[in-house]
């Protein structure tokens, strides 16, 4: 699957800057990633304050020293399996994830595999909450799927419509058709219902209710300590990681004037995470009963067409 | 594929570096063991259970179009070669999909509350 | 060592808080939220998220009881303070500096086997079947009103052997007494909750021994009482569901402590998927409204921008929750400029709630009291209340109005009446319904037995 490391846009982060450093480099990005969007929500959360952008600092090494818990006959493998798993798959997907103008991974299926990651959340996040046999984190596992049931389909498309412009599923060849004109100007309906994915994927905001205030806080009820630690930290991961893919999706990834590229490619991620923290923060928290219906009767057919009006223009010979 | 497992070996030796910090710090070494939360009130049951998952109507749904997916993907790669057949014959099958969507939806099976 | 005390107060600094609040203590409620907004200090959803349990007011029994539940939940550090004068911020500051003590890593008295015998033994001895939340037969003692001082709550659930240890902690400079809730009966002798802790010194002993009395392996085979217990707990029995199929019933309780959730109600029910069937709802036992609070009754804006917060916090949008909290501390105020602020906050909160699609289409049509309904509910000011408001929507929007200074007064229903709205919702529907309702404490008992209206 892997293509040979030949050069130019083709060759991966790995055989460019050597396999540890690329490595490393990844692990950073995600690290950075996680923090910003944390930051941005505290600061959202606590109605603006900027002090509290080191509040997820803080919470982290509260986690660390706290005391872990278990509950009465656990499933402790799964529970522990999932817990571990959330981080895992939320770094996993930055493989495909371009830094520094390259990625870590580069197939001709890169989509498949971002997707891949956030599809086996469904079975890590369902884990987190079946496995302290509590009545909250139950309810909470079986909401995340029943989210998973609307939302899944709507980011399957609008990630193919992102890989239908460029003719090719490799991120970097998607960057580089938007070299002229970024896909968010042709494909809007898909840029914004990815962003939505995302928040839905990482059960935060609007999408928050397998973790709810009304199931006391469902998936994430019975964690304390460092595995309350690895599952927030994965979900801030995913959302950054999110944002950082929606650039190189739609808004052509490090292009930009004067800049050099990376530091394009970090403005206009930090830019996507301010906006979707405003945005998801202005709003309450849908219930899965409600979104699955207009997920399968309005975002379904939405990016349905989005995608048809892209694969006209592409018949048309719009895209490079 | 090497860089990917590499990369799943750090992001392991990582948290199974988090996890050594936090036992370093943590001056409770013992998790505490509880009953579940129960809003203050003992629990009468295990949790544990066949738990009803009313909308399997839509995974059956969500089955159907989630095979037609792996088909997209490919798809997408080929439209440009392939012409006007390819989009018409897609959307075509996606149209007859989306009626059973339509049917399904008539039928109440979107909405379980 | 200097530094890493430092750090460690500084971790600490922000914990998530729960609040246990006895009936009729809702002024010093608001005074706590408001303090804690103001450091950014944030509700802890459950126990696993807590590092403090606040408790406000002198708590009934059975609410005691639950803290005690509660209080085994939270995991280290933690610390718990009765907040009693409204001296707030000097309190939460003590109760802060008693997390980085020795006293924070106390460990449990009993482990949940433990916890749940004894339950099991109190519904025996009281030949009660029904549930496990039995009656309180606790006791409650303590007046901190007099001692000025934090040490109450003592909450004993054992008929036989009834074994409370409680001590006063007087520590001059910290009055951060704990609150020991001694819970094992069946003579089994359990002395030894630490003594005093010491805010301002005593930084150095980090690895204080704590001699916890490990969890010896608990017997699981010991109480096996019924057929088809699993450590000490029965598994989820089968019932017929609404469609007729033979399917896990699980029974679950909500409340009494719950975030978003009125403190002291009490729901039972079967749970089948998420919806719940044979629903009651009820106050707990041995509530005691404050008749002083009774009478000294808030204004209704305030009264209904306390339920607004509630409401957001279930309905899953925090932000706004905040600000209608902050409204709700500056029209308490004493101060006619902070007054009239908190009336154009409250115009506000009250507009976006009105004007939200989003929650309209969220919440609309769940809770539905309509006219069919309100023939079934009594005559008297919940039924005006109710036949001017029929789902959560409508609800919820007659309290922003309410927020915003539309006059009339709040309506409050009493919770066996709502009860025919939750049968059959889900768990999601049930949390919106009961939060979009404003409830009256029920004609409750008073401490000697008389009813007191």
């Amino acid at each position: 699957m892997t293509d040979p490391d030949m050069g130019g846009t083709g060759m991966t982060l790995a055989a460019a800057w050597g396999l540890l450093p690329a490595v490393l480099a990844v692990g950073l990005t995600a690290l950075v990633l996680g923090v910003a969007f944390a930051a941005v929500d505290s600061v959202v959360v606590s109605g603006g304050r900027l002090r509290s952008a080191v509040e997820p600092l803080r919470s982290s090494l509260h986690w660390l020293a706290q005391q872990r818990r278990t509950t009465l006959a656990p499933d402790r493998l799964l529970w522990r399996s999932g817990v571990i798993a959330v981080p895992v798959l939320a770094v996993l997907s930055l493989a495909v994830v371009p830094i520094g103008g390259r990625t870590l991974l580069s197939t001709s299926a890169d989509l498949v595999w971002f997707n891949a990651m956030e599809a086996l959340l469904w079975a890590a996040v369902w884990l987190v909450g079946w496995g302290p046999n509590a009545v909250h984190s139950l309810v909470g596992a079986y909401r995340f799927l029943a989210q998973g049931l609307a939302y899944e389909l709507p980011l399957m498309f609008a990630l193919i419509t992102a890989g239908l412009g460029a003719g090719s599923l490799r991120t970097m060849d998607i960057v580089a058709t938007q070299e002229n004109l970024w896909f968010v100007v042709s494909m809007p309906v898909a840029f914004v219902v990815f962003l939505a994915s995302a928040a839905a994927f990482a059960f935060w905001g609007p999408f928050a209710s397998p973790a709810g205030a009304d199931i006391a806080s469902g998936v994430m009820s019975e964690l304390s300590g460092v595995d309350r630690l690895l599952v927030q930290a994965g979900r801030a991961v995913v959302l950054g990681a999110a944002a950082a893919m929606s650039v190189a999706l739609f808004l052509g990834g490090g292009s930009g004037p004067g800049l050099p590229e990376p530091v394009w490619y970090l403005l206009k991620t930090l830019l996507v995470i301010a906006v979707i923290v405003s945005v998801g923060r202005r709003i309450p928290v849908t219930r899965p009963d409600r979104f699955v219906e207009f997920s399968w009767m309005i975002l379904i057919p939405a990016t349905l067409l989005q995608a048809l009006w892209v694969a006209l223009l592409v018949l048309s010979g719009f895209y490079p | 594929m090497f860089a990917v497992v590499s990369l799943l070996a750090v992001v392991l030796a990582v948290i199974l570096g988090v996890v050594g910090a936090s036992m370093a710090f943590r001056i409770a070494r013992q998790p505490v063991e509880t009953l579940p939360y129960e809003s203050g009130s003992f629990p009468q049951q295990h949790a544990f259970s066949r738990y009803h998952v009313r909308w399997y109507a839509v995974t059956l749904l969500f089955l159907a179009f989630d095979m037609e997916m792996i088909f997209m993907y490919p798809w997408a790669v080929v439209v440009a070669d392939m012409g006007a057949s390819a989009v018409i014959e897609m959307f075509a099958f996606l149209a007859v999909l989306f009626v059973g969507v339509v049917y399904v939806w008539r039928e109440g099976a979107l909405r379980w509350s | 060592m200097v530094m890493m005390n430092g750090l460690r107060k500084w971790v600490l600094a922000q914990p998530g808080v729960l609040i246990v609040d006895a009936p009729g203590n809702d002024r010093l409620r608001w005074q706590v939220e408001a303090e804690m907004d103001r450091r950014g200090w944030h509700v802890a959803l459950s126990p696993a998220d807590a590092g403090l349990m606040l408790t406000i007011g002198t708590l009934p029994p059975a609410l005691s009881q639950a803290t005690e539940v509660l209080w085994s939940q939270i995991p280290q550090p933690r610390h718990r303070q009765a907040i009693a004068r409204s001296d707030v911020a000097w309190q939460l500051d003590a109760a802060v500096a008693a997390l980085t003590t020795p006293s924070a890593y106390e460990a449990n008295p009993s482990d949940p086997a433990t916890q749940l015998s004894q339950v099991q033994a109190q519904n025996t001895a009281n030949g009660s079947d029904s549930g496990r939340q039995g009656p309180g037969h606790g006791m409650d003692h303590g007046d901190p009103g007099v001692h000025g001082m934090s040490s109450h709550d003592m909450g004993g659930h054992s008929t036989n052997a009834h074994n409370v240890n409680g001590h006063s902690n007087h520590t001059t400079d910290s009055h951060s007494g704990d609150d020991m809730g001694g819970h094992d009966g069946q003579g089994m002798d359990h002395v030894g909750h630490s003594t005093g802790s010491d805010a301002d010194h005593g930084m150095d002993h980090d690895d204080h021994g704590m001699d916890h009395s490990a969890h010896s392996g608990h017997d699981m085979g010991g109480h096996m009482h019924h057929g088809g217990e699993v450590a000490g707990l029965e598994m989820a029995g089968t019932a017929a569901d609404r469609d007729g199929l033979e399917l896990d019933e699980l029974k679950v309780t909500l409340g009494p402590v719950l975030p978003g959730w009125p403190t002291g109600l009490v729901l039972k029910a079967s749970m089948q998927g998420d919806v719940l069937t044979n629903v009651s709802l009820s106050w707990i036992d041995g509530f005691v409204p404050d008749s002083v609070a009774q009478r000294s009754e808030p204004g209704s804006a305030v009264a209904a921008l306390d339920a607004l917060a509630t409401f957001l916090l279930v309905a899953g949008w925090p932000v706004l929750a905040r600000q209608a909290r902050i409204a709700r501390s500056a029209l308490s105020s004493g101060n006619d400029a902070e007054r009239e602020r908190g009336q154009r906050a409250a115009a506000a909160v009250a507009r976006r709630v009105s004007r939200s699609r989003f929650l309209a289409w969220s919440v609309r049509g769940i809770g539905d009291a309509g006219p069919v309904n309100s023939a079934r509910l009594p005559a008297g000011d919940a039924a005006t209340y109710e036949s001017r408001t029929a789902d959560v929507l409508d609800r919820v929007r007659a309290l922003a109005a309410a927020a915003a200074g539309d006059k009339s007064p709040l309506a409050r229903v009493g919770p066996e009446r709502i009860e025919f709205l939750l049968e059959g919702a889900e768990l999601a529907a049930t949390r919106l319904i009961v939060a979009s309702f404003v409830f009256k404490p029920s004609p409750a008992l008073l401490p000697n037995g008389a009813v007191h209206d």
